[in-house]
């Protein structure tokens, strides 16, 4: 009990929105090497920390994506919204906590916030979103991404697997927040989220994600797919340039994408190494969606 | 000279408090007379031609991202669970702990009227000579938060090789730390027979970088220490990227026996686009650190006990 406090303390005074721990047996049925017990044997639990994006931040993205004229409003997105939030908010706070945990005679493993993948196997290494859904910080929508109760999918998050005996929070199971069948009236008879992608990485097939005992049924994701729109390889994902997408996209294909941009493109990246250029499937997800945003929006499309 | 002596004594507490107050685990000052054998161009009068002291900080590398790497690195089939320790053991501690300290301790030198100029934790070398701009781990020496061990590296008491180092030289004429003068930390008789004849360091090195015949002497501060020659050039530009097949690189990339900082540009140009893409979130940290993590100085029982688990 009182660690949890003390760590909750240290996500709450480092700016983060969100707390929450999963037993780590919860997330036992991942994949083989991506369990929490592979990462450290004897994991108990795991620590879910998040942070939600700024509405100014949000409105950045909506309105690079909405007036061609305007897209260079992104980079605020770019690094407000991925960079900064992920590795020097969630990822710092998680050695913060790491180290915490460590002097309590414990050890913790911090995974990444903007975790990259396995090399082998295209899986993420670590899914910081089952981890949120299994510490009850949201629910996993369609588009397999948390939804929190008041900002929807537009909060990033990170995780510490550790061997502290912590008190844990239930997988969520509060009151459904994705409801498909409004949202694909939204989205012309599919879910919003895979109507705005311009890769088309989310769908149309399915499968049953199991955390703890709740079944969740969700997108599958192209993770190529949807690269190569978060790392604006097309125009519809604000990229200088049109690069021609393969049917089925490999890394060869991003990689050599990545080499076709446009200079420019390369450019506006030196200082900050790299961001999402594209965001939509969380931008227009309808659950948390942010009124302010929405008016101001509409102010945009009015003039 | 009253005021001068209580201004150094109290701008030495502050910059401590500072250092301590941001996550630090180790702060020491030296003199920059103890500099005086660093190589030409690599002095802190070189950088800092005002230069009085080095302010040396350093952070332990925490036992979860040790023992991610030690299980990475002993079972391929768990390769990817190394980004733990690239990240939270080598980018994040260097860039937003280590680095952003070294700011903030530049800002209250500075404001208190003395130039500083901070030294980044890792990644800024002098291309041409292949050495470090200026060495953060001779600095944490010359600051007495350690010795040299075998391999090179400083080992602090209680963690050994496991912390990593920045630097901050200042005009400001700061209270120097003495020397480490604590019992004699690499024992290299002991590290021997559990090394199989070598020190551990250089028998578990995965592609025999240290040299059995030819090692490095320096002098700190009238102080002589002798380590290990080592090729640079293959720990940290192929095997330190992810390029050596035997330490999580691509299968089919050759590798010559020597490799120079030009042969190491045309390597890494022939690096898969998996491979590119893996570091494309936080840019890169070290593949390896075996010599670091198999230290026995201030090794971590925890670690060793979930180690000797697994290996069984």
């Amino acid at each position: 009990m009182k660690l949890n406090k003390k760590i909750k303390e240290i996500a709450l005074s480092n700016n983060l929105d969100y707390f929450g721990v999963a037993l780590a047996e919860h997330m036992e049925s991942e994949p083989e090497g991506i369990r929490p017990s592979d990462f450290l044997p004897g994991a108990q639990t795991v620590i879910s920390l998040g942070i939600k994006l700024g509405l100014g931040v949000q409105f950045a993205n909506k309105l690079a994506h909405s007036r061609r004229k305007l897209r260079h409003a992104v980079y605020t997105y770019l690094w407000y919204g991925f960079g900064l939030p992920s590795l020097h908010y969630l990822d710092r706070t998680a050695i913060l906590i790491t180290r915490f945990l460590e002097h309590e005679g414990y050890i913790a493993v911090p995974t990444m916030a903007a975790s990259s993948f396995d090399i082998r196997s295209s899986l993420t290494e670590f899914s910081n979103i089952h981890a949120a859904v299994a510490a009850g910080l949201g629910e996993l929508g369609w588009g397999e991404l948390v939804l929190t109760r008041d900002a929807g999918p537009r909060a990033r998050f990170v995780s510490i697997i550790t061997t502290a005996p912590l008190n844990t929070d239930s997988v969520y199971h509060s009151s459904k927040l994705c409801d498909l069948a409004k949202c694909r009236k939204l989205g012309n008879g599919i879910p919003l989220c895979a109507h705005v992608c311009p890769t088309k990485a989310i769908g149309p097939s399915e499968q049953e994600i199991k955390i703890g005992k709740t079944l969740f049924r969700t997108a599958k994701i192209d993770r190529w797919r949807c690269m190569w729109g978060s790392m604006g390889l097309s125009r519809q994902a604000l990229g200088l340039k049109d690069i021609s997408m393969p049917n089925v996209v490999g890394p060869e294909d991003v990689f050599n994408a990545l080499k076709e941009r446009d200079p420019a493109q390369s450019m506006e990246l030196m200082v900050i190494g790299r961001g999402d250029y594209c965001g939509k499937c969380i931008m227009e997800c309808p659950v948390g969606s942010s009124s302010e945003v929405s008016a101001l929006m509409r102010r945009v499309k009015a003039k | 000279m009253q005021k001068r002596n209580s201004n150094t004594i109290s701008l030495t507490k502050r910059a401590k408090e500072l250092a301590r107050s941001n996550n630090i685990d180790y702060v020491g000052i030296a003199p920059v007379e103890r500099f005086v054998n660093a190589p030409q161009g690599h002095k802190p009068t070189d950088l800092l031609p005002s230069a009085e002291s080095v302010i040396s900080m350093g952070i332990r590398v925490s036992l979860g991202p040790q023992l991610t790497q030690r299980i990475a690195l002993a079972n391929q089939k768990l390769r990817h669970i190394s980004f733990s320790y690239r990240w939270y053991g080598y980018g994040l501690l260097n860039m937003y702990f280590l680095d952003r300290a070294a700011f903030l301790m530049v800002k209250l030198l500075e404001g208190e009227g003395y130039v500083s100029v901070p030294i980044v934790a890792s990644g800024v070398e002098d291309t041409r000579h292949l050495m470090a701009a200026f060495s953060n781990r001779h600095a944490a020496v010359a600051a007495g938060l350690g010795e040299f061990g075998w391999n090179g590296i400083c080992l602090t008491p209680d963690v050994g090789p496991r912390a990593r180092f920045v630097s901050v030289i200042t005009s400001a004429k700061l209270l120097p730390d003495s020397m480490y003068e604590g019992p004699n930390l690499c024992n290299q008789d002991k590290c021997r027979d559990v090394g199989g004849g070598q020190p551990v360091c250089a028998s578990v090195c995965p592609i025999n970088a240290f040299s059995f015949n030819k090692n490095m002497c320096v002098l700190i501060g009238g102080k002589k220490f002798e380590y290990a020659w080592m090729d640079h050039m293959m720990c940290g530009k192929v095997v330190g990227v992810g390029l050596h097949p035997k330490v999580m690189g691509p299968k089919d990339i050759v590798i010559p026996k020597k490799v120079s900082f030009k042969s190491g540009l045309s390597l890494r140009a022939k690096t898969p686009a998996k491979n590119v893409l893996e570091v494309a979130v936080y840019g890169r940290g070290h593949f390896c650190g075996l010599c670091m993590l198999r230290c026995p100085v201030g090794a971590s029982d925890l670690v060793e006990e979930i180690m000797r688990h697994k290996e069984k």
